[in-house]
């Protein structure tokens, strides 16, 4: 997968393509500012496009115009911005953007939203994603065996789809809390909401099959292989 | 006291010692002029009677009387004739004013005293007339003199007020639309106010150049705020992302593990708390509108949803004892964080198996909502002080950084919401917040 990532931060800009190379084995390109951006993005098409709108030599913003204009493209772009303005939000998605996420955000939100939209722009016949026999459908935000819908609740849902998109990956609690709770619940209360939720869960999976798959990593987090 | 009421009480004052100024000197005035008058006429009447007088007419009068005296009908004039014995003055006018008594009616006469000789013989003539016809005629001019200023003065008096409302009228309008009814820069109109009076077009003038001064101070904030959050929470990101890719490291020791992921706890607290001041600070420069009609036993309804599970973790029944019909305007984002800030307390410092009840009355066209909660309570003190940034509430074991009733704080301040707060140590705490009915 080939990804560009545009960030005039190089810590940042580096730390994410570390991460995206050695987890997801992606090809990373890098621009560092908007003239390099628009040249790149005419010269190669990229698979993922990850845009931070602070630039030193203008709006990031301009980039996803000039990317709407070249036809025939399918470059999926996440919006990074840190300047907490909603309007950014609103205007990034207006101009085609495939996602938002506001700075800072973990990289295993990165990932889940990566493939989330990997799967709605490229595979459009294949929403589901097979765990073990069971499947989870990510356009109608169901979780069935065989046929069989699952009834869960919305959070279990939320809890299993963002672990099945970060497949493999021990994904930690705090990560977890913040993607299902957001900033509901205060950094430092040991809240051991996920624990319970996760307990419900494997008791309904386990009703159809086995559930080994579904760990625990004790003082770490959880994780779910395929 | 408004200006209209100073200029008209002001204007009554001047024209009351108008008509008293005017009404005195015409009464001085008229008194001169028909005594003059009255004078005259006694020297006339006093000529005619000399002229053509014969000693057969003065005996003629006079007969064995001592004097002759001649009455009108109506006692308003009359002649007397003496014969003296020496001349005091020979032909010297003199004019008094005398009380006569006239048959047993008592009058006040203006009496013309004449002296001559007539034939070796002297005479006193004195012919008096009544004054009190003249001073009736004195009281009807000052009547009606006096009822004419009195009845043009009190229509001058309704025209002014009527003029200097019209004439004032722009400057209400422009407190009312570009002061009263302005509470951020956005919504202030830069359309001029209609007026041809020079000072209401400089106020007007002035106010809208303040006005541009001080959106252009908001938007210097504005992008102050942006600037630092960028430069905030870059930094926390590139931190973030590098402990997370060391996380990754299969390597890595069970308690170098621990130290980063606290260290990732650590970023997390601090970057809600930079979110948490950009939210103040964003309120607190008008970036939010406010103009959403919300429901607000919905709004909590969806609230005590997202917060099953903190309630859950703590067995607290929660009633939510809201009218289904209760709509407030606003911004549903902010009123959203408001009520979830406040719940989100009424659970942190509840007892196990509390209770919180939310419910509402409307008083004084104020819908007034209570967060009551069956928990740790405050003391007065700490009442007092809750609503200072970083003031936490307690001393208890749950951590929290504080800036949640600060954020209470600006958004009631924003949407005109007074908020109290009444407690008791140990039995739990009610939160009042008093919003304003919105004018359909």
């Amino acid at each position: 997968m080939k990804i560009l990532i545009i960030e005039d931060q190089k810590d940042l800009a580096l730390e994410i393509a570390e991460f995206l190379f050695t987890e997801e084995g992606c090809i990373i390109d890098h621009a560092w500012k908007k003239s390099s951006a628009l040249e790149k993005i005419n010269e190669v098409e990229y698979d993922f496009i990850l845009l931070d709108i602070t630039l030193p030599d203008g709006n990031g913003l301009e980039v996803l115009k000039e990317l709407k204009r070249i036809k025939n493209r399918k470059d999926a772009v996440i919006v990074l911005s840190a300047r907490g303005a909603t309007d950014d939000r609103i205007v990034g998605l207006e101009l085609g953007a495939d996602d938002y996420l506001p700075k800072p955000f973990s990289l295993a939100e990165l990932r889940a939203r990566i493939h989330a939209i990997l799967r709605r722009k490229h595979q459009l016949n294949d929403n589901n994603i097979m765990v073990h026999g069971f499947s989870l459908n990510i356009q109608q935000r169901t979780f069935s065996y065989e046929d069989q819908e699952l009834n869960l609740t919305k959070k279990e849902y939320e809890i299993l789809n963002y672990l099945i998109l970060n497949k493999n990956k021990v994904v930690a609690r705090m990560s977890l809390t913040e993607h299902v709770w957001g900033d509901l619940y205060d950094a430092y209360a040991d809240s051991n909401f996920v624990d319970v939720h996760i307990k419900n869960l494997r008791t309904k999976l386990r009703n159809y099959a086995k559930v080994d798959w579904f760990e625990t990593v004790r003082g770490m987090g959880y994780r779910i292989k395929i | 006291m408004k200006l209209s009421n100073k200029i008209a009480l002001y204007n009554s004052l001047t024209k009351i010692v108008i008509i008293l100024v005017l009404s005195f000197v015409i009464y001085v005035f008229t008194d001169g002029i028909s005594n003059y008058h009255l004078q005259e006429r006694l020297v006339d009447k006093g000529k005619k009677f000399m002229s053509g007088l014969t000693q057969d007419h003065i005996d003629d009068l006079i007969q064995s009387q001592v004097n002759f005296t001649d009455y009108n009908i109506l006692k308003e004039e009359f002649i007397i004739l003496t014969p003296i014995r020496k001349v005091i003055n020979v032909n010297h006018d003199n004019f008094t004013k005398q009380t006569r008594e006239i048959e047993g009616e008592v009058h006040e006469y203006l009496v013309y005293t004449y002296y001559f000789r007539f034939n070796h013989h002297n005479y006193r003539l004195e012919i008096g007339e009544t004054m009190s016809v003249l001073a009736q005629l004195e009281k009807s001019i000052w009547l009606f003199t006096f009822l004419v200023l009195f009845i043009s003065v009190a229509v001058t008096l309704i025209i002014d007020i009527a003029f200097t409302n019209r004439l004032l009228r722009p400057f209400y309008n422009i407190v009312d639309k570009k002061l009263n009814k302005i509470h951020d820069p956005l919504s202030f109109s830069y359309v001029p106010e209609k007026t041809n009076t020079e000072d209401f077009v400089l106020l007007d003038k002035s106010l809208m150049q303040l006005m541009e001064k001080v959106s252009k101070q908001l938007d210097v904030e504005k992008q102050f705020t942006s600037n630092v959050s960028h430069e905030l929470l870059t930094p926390i990101s590139t931190l973030s992302t590098r402990f997370e890719n060391l996380l990754n490291d299969e390597s890595l020791s069970a308690a170098a593990f621990k130290k980063i992921n606290d260290s990732l706890l650590t970023l997390t607290f601090i970057k809600r708390t930079i979110k948490d001041l950009l939210l103040i600070a964003k309120i607190e420069n008008g970036q939010y509108e406010k103009f959403e009609e919300i429901n607000l036993a919905n709004l909590v309804g969806e609230i005590e949803m997202e917060m099953e599970d903190l309630l859950a973790s703590k067995d607290i029944h929660f009633h939510n004892m809201l009218a289904k019909d209760i709509h407030i305007k606003g911004n549903s984002t902010l009123i959203h964080i408001l009520f979830a800030n406040l719940i989100k307390n009424a659970i942190k410092y509840n007892k196990r198996q509390g209770t919180i009840k939310i419910s509402n009355e409307i008083k004084d066209g104020n819908i007034i909502l209570f967060f009551e909660d069956s928990g740790i309570g405050m003391t007065e003190e700490a009442v007092q002080r809750i609503f200072n940034r970083y003031e936490r509430f307690s001393t208890s074991p749950e951590e929290g950084h504080g800036l949640g009733l600060a954020i209470v704080k600006s958004i009631a301040v924003f949407h005109a919401v007074d908020i109290h707060v009444s407690s008791i140590l140990h039995e739990g705490t009610t939160i009042e917040l008093s919003v304003p009915i919105p004018h359909s």
